[in-house]
């Protein structure tokens, strides 16, 4: 989980990071269980992903034709999300999308997001 | 909606089914995995609890927008925008009106209020929602219910939040033509 600002210089492609087996195995048994398939099982994967490698990071997304490219992670330069939206509309793709995922697996039960402590 | 019909000598008055237009968000997985919840479960995968989650887009100056994802929160009076966020983004906001933003068990960080624009494909307006600017690391992206709540109607049906808003008969015609780019998922209110 990355800590420290950061604006990729190439994008990350969500869906080519690896998983640990384990997580890859929840998701499995959580998609057979569910009887997820095709576009929900692969929503379900993206949503663990993104939680998995980036919970509680602000992270900047394009939707690309692979599903979420990042650009971003925790960055607070002013002009750089100008730039990135920019550059990605000269480059045909208009959706840039910011987040901060939650945890899909929490030990705390919560009560409201608005402060989101440990 | 109703229409005045006359018959005869008469103006007859009926009333006409409301049109409404609708996206559905399937909610995004959460677990609680406390340990003593998984062993009065039974459970190892903890309990099920996931979230709704609304892409929404903010007008930012010189007609340029950001989309941001949101959790829906309905116990959370206002929207709740990250100071870093709204830098990083470019939405502006004041200082000069400040105040404190709490959770319902306690604690607080300093925030600022202010006025947002959000951009709605699905009314096809610019609503004017009032924002607390969160001066704190550990804020999230969050819609509560003021000004939404006003706006747009909201559901959990099957799996998935509704947000709903209510429309002429033009406007549902014409939303039924235009095709979104993007999955729903990631479709701005």
């Amino acid at each position: 989980m990355p800590t420290t600002p950061t604006r990729l210089s190439e994008p990350i492609v969500l869906a080519d990071l690896p998983l640990p087996p384990d997580v890859a195995g929840e998701i499995e048994t959580y998609c057979r269980e569910h009887r997820l398939h095709g576009r929900q099982r692969e929503d379900f994967e993206e949503e663990v992903r993104l939680s998995h490698f980036f919970s509680g990071n602000y992270v900047v997304a394009a939707l690309g034709p692979r599903g979420l490219e990042i650009h971003a992670i925790d960055s607070e330069e002013p002009d750089g999300i100008y730039e990135l939206r920019k550059r990605l509309r000269a480059e045909g793709n208009p959706d840039v999308i910011s987040l901060i995922p939650l945890p899909w697996k929490d030990p705390i039960t919560r009560v409201g997001y608005s402060i989101y402590g440990p | 909606m109703n229409w005045h019909v006359r018959v005869g000598r008469r103006w007859i008055t009926r009333v006409m089914s409301p049109l409404f237009l609708t996206r559905r968000y399937e909610l995004v997985p959460t677990f609680n995995v406390a340990r003593s919840l998984k062993a009065l479960l039974t459970n190892p995968d903890g309990l099920s609890c996931s979230s709704p989650q609304i892409p929404v887009v903010i007008v930012t100056p010189y007609g340029n927008t950001a989309k941001l994802r949101f959790i829906y929160d309905t116990g959370a009076d206002l929207m709740v925008i990250p100071v870093y966020v709204a830098r990083h983004q470019g939405i502006p906001f004041r200082t000069d009106y400040p105040g404190r933003i709490g959770s319902s068990l306690g604690g607080g960080v300093r925030c600022y209020y202010d006025y947002v624009q959000v951009r709605s494909s699905l009314s096809g307006k610019t609503h004017r929602w009032v924002c607390a600017f969160a001066d704190s690391l550990q804020a999230r992206l969050i819609l509560g219910r003021a000004g939404f709540h006003d706006d747009f109607a909201t559901a959990v049906e099957g799996g998935h939040l509704v947000v709903r808003y209510r429309t002429s008969l033009g406007g549902f015609l014409k939303h039924l033509v235009t095709k979104p780019r993007v999955p729903e998922k990631w479709l701005p209110i």
